[in-house]
């Protein structure tokens, strides 16, 4: 056979092309062409759909601030009906933002000068545009009059809002409060706070002094040492890895230790004798913990605190710090004696704390920490409610069922015993946290019920406010009672 | 009363672009020349409409006499052009016609809106391209060697590529221009039509694997030119041509196939050995975290057909500037985002229907040198259509090539409108051999 008719050659040799051959390729060509065009079209329609939402709220979108100029922008309401952030509009047509909480929501809410903050700036878009029926607006605009943007209506409650910041007094800190099964956030405060309302006038004051940084939302930006409210983490880890043998854990402590030459001691000097891992989370023993958490595999530990979010980012619809934990196996061992008790490199926000805390009052679903309920049009026909989204299931129903009788032993019989009430039982984790500022940072995060469900969960620091129960205690029990009072006052 | 005029007419434009792409469709499959000639007349009266209302617009934004004054004259020009296209080419696709207007007409109120020296510079030369693209049709039935030059428009190609490697100046990081007495031009968009008639002369009369290997190497010459002038968006658009036409003209998957894959291989090793490269796919995958940076340009344009929605902000009522260069390559987005999505997606449409007649012209010549001009034509419009909406929405990675005959830029709006000559031409010369046929069926 001549060389130039074997198989390889011949797939190149152009067909003998008739021009209903050549139609047909061309038929295929232009199919090709129209399957492209139809998967830009539809990536157009999806992204207009599904994606736009998120990404033309960005701060670097200056589009949103021209659409003011034709609508009222939009009210954001509590989910108990009150103003939170509202436009006014005297007598001569001149439009201002007004807050008439002050400086209660200063953070949560945010401001709408200066660059935006909190709410007021991530929901610029929905405050500043309409669902409104076109024709309205159409008449709106023939009658020469501005038509109003949205409403947006939040989760947080302004009573338990209230008596967050009433009890956090002129402290540092953050008192984050959130429903353990859904994830709403019914309270954010932090401190040092401002007044939203004058917020041009003490701009550059507020700017140029970095030390207080009362412009930062502590709540979701503030990074704290997590203290003895770590132990939880641990206690779970412990609990995970020796499944079978971690009830009958048991330990003498003699108010010190030593692991990889570096000693810890008990909080005060205390020793608590013979302690199970109940008691070991009731009384906060560091040495017990120091002890069990040297037996730990770390890279297990590691990847338990990813499931929980640190060194992830926390999806909310405010801007947050991402959580961080750095300790595996290859890290120096001389660290494991601090980090298993919440010290060393490890930082948590008050936020993320408020969401451990919940997935465990949630039987082990982390949820996603929901700010916003719904958005409303100007006439209150609601466009667009948001939905309550599990995260991840961080830890199986048994295991956080246990958990949550051993806090619920930190009320009864250990370092929170002040939060024993008749009207709710209430569980959690105190914490003291050393840090290079000064005083100790107090802790406290915990949930209440009155049956099964857990009702309410909490997140408090105060910033070098000593030990957990002296100053974040009381916090935490003053928004469980005005939880509870509100409840009542429901009926 | 003016907010209240522009909102109506948001919601008019969009109506009108609808009931135009509506005629496109039934045009196509219209029983009788009456009902033809109907939906022809419609939409040219929706283009005139959509013209005037955006026009009405923004002289009551600008109150400047000199925007009712380029209306008018713009008016004068449809009107006289589309006389002078049936007066010279009774014969000629009028739906053709009728789609190169309204992409020229959507190009010059978006062009007005955005900057009107740059909408007088763009309707000069849209008026002298016309004129020129007038005589396309009748030099290809004059000149019957033009299907036989074959190397010639390849070697004349190279060269011209070639050129600004002696005069040629930087522009946006590609060295793809050069200047002759004051003007810009852009090489690349001009030889893409001499490509296309090389590999279609080559081609057409191929009957071995020697030819076609001669003529790929030529190809291929191109595209490396243009890959060394860092010109990626046109590299990628001649390497497409030649492998549809290769394949169109063979008849061999391997051509296609193995088009795709050598494309890919060489896509992925420019990667690895260049930064720009890099960059631009960086850019593309992730905008939001270089927003200050190389992302600055995508990220605008989102926020530009996001904030827009489906009606659209109304013309002068969005940020279109808030786009670098948006007149040229990034027009879409402005359209988008003043005109609405819903109108943007009516443009793609309209684009692709241009594409479809382009396709039933190829499929209708007799002979192959002008079918795979035909298809060759076709793909150059459509796949940089593509290339360009498909950059500026983040779909692809963006590669810098301008929306034919919309986009700012006197080498693309030449080179469109010759395109849009050649494809009448062809039109006409198919319509005519069809005439023939059948005179020949009833001597028979």
């Amino acid at each position: 056979m001549d060389e130039k008719h074997k198989w390889y050659f011949r797939i190149f040799e152009p067909k003998e092309n008739s021009m209903e051959n050549m139609n047909r390729q061309i038929l295929q060509m232009s199919v090709l062409v129209a399957v492209c065009f139809l998967g830009l079209i539809v990536y157009l329609v999806h992204f207009q759909v599904v994606e736009s939402g998120d990404i033309i709220t960005s701060p670097y979108n200056k589009r949103t601030a021209s659409y003011g100029e034709n609508l009222i922008k939009g009210t954001i309401y509590s989910s108990n009906g009150k103003e939170l952030a509202v436009t006014e509009i005297d007598e001569d047509g001149t439009e201002s933002r007004e807050y008439p909480y002050d400086r209660m929501f200063a953070h949560v809410i945010g401001y709408d000068s200066n660059g935006m903050s909190g709410l007021e700036g991530k929901c610029v878009y929905q405050l500043l545009t309409t669902n409104a029926n076109p024709f309205a607006l159409l008449l709106d605009s023939v009658k020469g009059e501005k038509s109003h943007g949205d409403n947006v209506i939040s989760t947080l409650d302004t009573r338990i809002q209230k008596a967050a910041y009433d009890a956090l007094g002129d402290r540092k800190g953050a008192v984050v409060v959130m429903e353990p099964d859904t994830g709403r956030i019914l309270a954010m405060v932090s401190k040092p706070d401002f007044n939203p309302n004058k917020i041009e006038y003490n701009w550059d004051d507020f700017v140029n002094d970095t030390s207080t940084a009362r412009l930062v939302n502590r709540a979701a930006q503030g990074l704290y040492p997590p203290g003895s409210t770590f132990k939880v983490m641990t206690a779970l880890a412990y609990m995970e890895q020796y499944k079978n043998i971690y009830e009958e854990y048991s330990y003498e402590c003699e108010g010190s230790i030593v692991e990889h030459g570096v000693e810890i001691g008990c909080y005060g000097g205390s020793v608590h004798g013979e302690i199970d891992l109940q008691k070991s989370l009731a009384k906060s023993c560091n040495t017990s913990f120091v002890y069990l958490g040297n037996q730990l595999d770390q890279d297990k530990l590691n990847s338990l605190c990813e499931t929980f979010l640190f060194n992830r980012s926390i999806p909310f619809k405010l801007d947050t710090k991402k959580s961080s934990y750095v300790l595996n196996s290859e890290t120096d061992v001389g660290m494991i004696p601090q980090t298993v008790i919440g010290q060393g490199d490890t930082l948590i926000t008050p936020l993320h704390n408020a969401m451990i805390i919940s997935a465990i009052a949630n039987d082990g679903v982390m949820m996603k920490p929901l700010l916003i309920d719904s958005v409303t049009d100007f006439t209150g026909r609601r466009v667009k409610s948001y939905k309550s989204d599990p995260l991840d299931t961080v830890i199986s129903k048994k295991t956080a069922r246990i958990m949550q009788n051993y806090l619920t032993s930190v009320v009864t019989d250990g370092t929170a015993g002040s939060l024993k009430s008749d009207q709710y039982e209430a569980a959690g984790k105190t914490g003291t946290a050393e840090n290079s500022s000064g005083a100790d940072h107090s802790w406290f995060i915990g949930y209440a019920s009155t049956d099964e469900v857990a009702d309410v969960a909490v997140s408090v620091i105060v910033e070098n406010g000593g030990a957990g129960s002296t100053s974040a205690v009381p916090i935490a029990k003053k928004v469980f009672n005005s939880f509870y009072n509100n409840e009542l006052n429901k009926d | 009363m003016a907010i209240a005029l522009s909102v109506i007419t948001k919601y008019l434009i969009t109506v009108m672009c609808i009931v135009y792409g509506v005629s496109s469709v039934t045009v196509l499959s219209a029983k009788t020349k009456r009902k033809e000639k109907i939906l022809i007349k419609r939409q040219q009266y929706c283009m005139f409409a959509f013209h005037f209302a955006s026009y009405l617009i923004l002289f009551l934004k600008t109150e400047n006499i000199k925007i009712a004054l380029i209306y008018i004259v713009q008016v004068l020009f449809f009107i006289i052009a589309m006389w002078l296209y049936r007066y010279l080419y009774p014969n000629c696709s009028l739906a053709l016609m009728n789609h190169m207007f309204f992409l020229l007409s959507v190009g010059f109120v978006m062009l007005s809106r955005i900057s009107f020296d740059k909408a007088v510079k763009q309707f000069i030369i849209v008026v002298l391209a016309f004129l020129i693209s007038l005589l396309v049709p009748a030099l290809m039935d004059f000149f019957s060697w033009i299907p036989k030059l074959g190397y010639l428009y390849g070697l004349v190609g190279i060269v011209f590529l070639s050129l600004v490697f002696v005069i040629g100046s930087e522009k946006y990081g590609s060295v793809n221009w050069i200047s002759i007495g004051g003007f810009a031009l852009q090489p690349s968009e001009f030889v893409k039509i001499l490509f296309v008639f090389f590999l279609s002369s080559m081609f057409a009369k191929a009957k071995s694997f020697g030819q076609i290997a001669v003529t790929t190497v030529l190809a291929a010459l191109h595209v490396l030119i243009l890959v060394v002038e860092k010109d990626l968006g046109a590299a990628l658009l001649y390497f497409v041509i030649y492998i549809v036409i290769s394949y169109v003209a063979t008849g061999r998957i391997i051509y296609f196939a193995g088009g795709l894959t050598a494309g890919t291989v060489a896509g992925v090793l420019a990667y690895f050995l260049f930064a720009h490269v890099r960059n631009r796919v960086f850019a593309w995958q992730n905008p939001w975290q270089i927003i200050d940076g190389a992302g600055y340009q995508i990220t605008q344009s989102m926020f530009a057909i996001g904030t827009g929605g489906w009606i659209g902000s109304g013309i002068t009522q969005g940020r279109p500037l808030d786009i670098p260069v948006v007149e040229s390559d990034f027009i879409f987005s402005a359209i988008s985002e003043e005109l609405g999505l819903v109108f943007a997606i009516l443009l793609i449409i309209i684009c692709l229907f241009v594409f479809i007649l382009y396709m039933n012209i190829a499929m209708a010549a007799q002979e192959p040198f002008y079918k795979l001009v035909g298809i060759g034509m076709g793909i150059c419009f459509i796949f940089q259509i593509f290339l360009n909406i498909g950059g500026v929405t983040k779909f692809i990675p963006s590669t810098g090539v301008t929306l034919p005959l919309v986009s700012y830029g006197g080498s693309s709006i030449v080179s469109s409108l010759l395109i849009m000559g050649i494809m009448q031409g062809l039109f006409m010369m198919g319509n005519r051999e069809d005439d023939e046929e059948v005179q020949h069926g009833r001597e028979a």
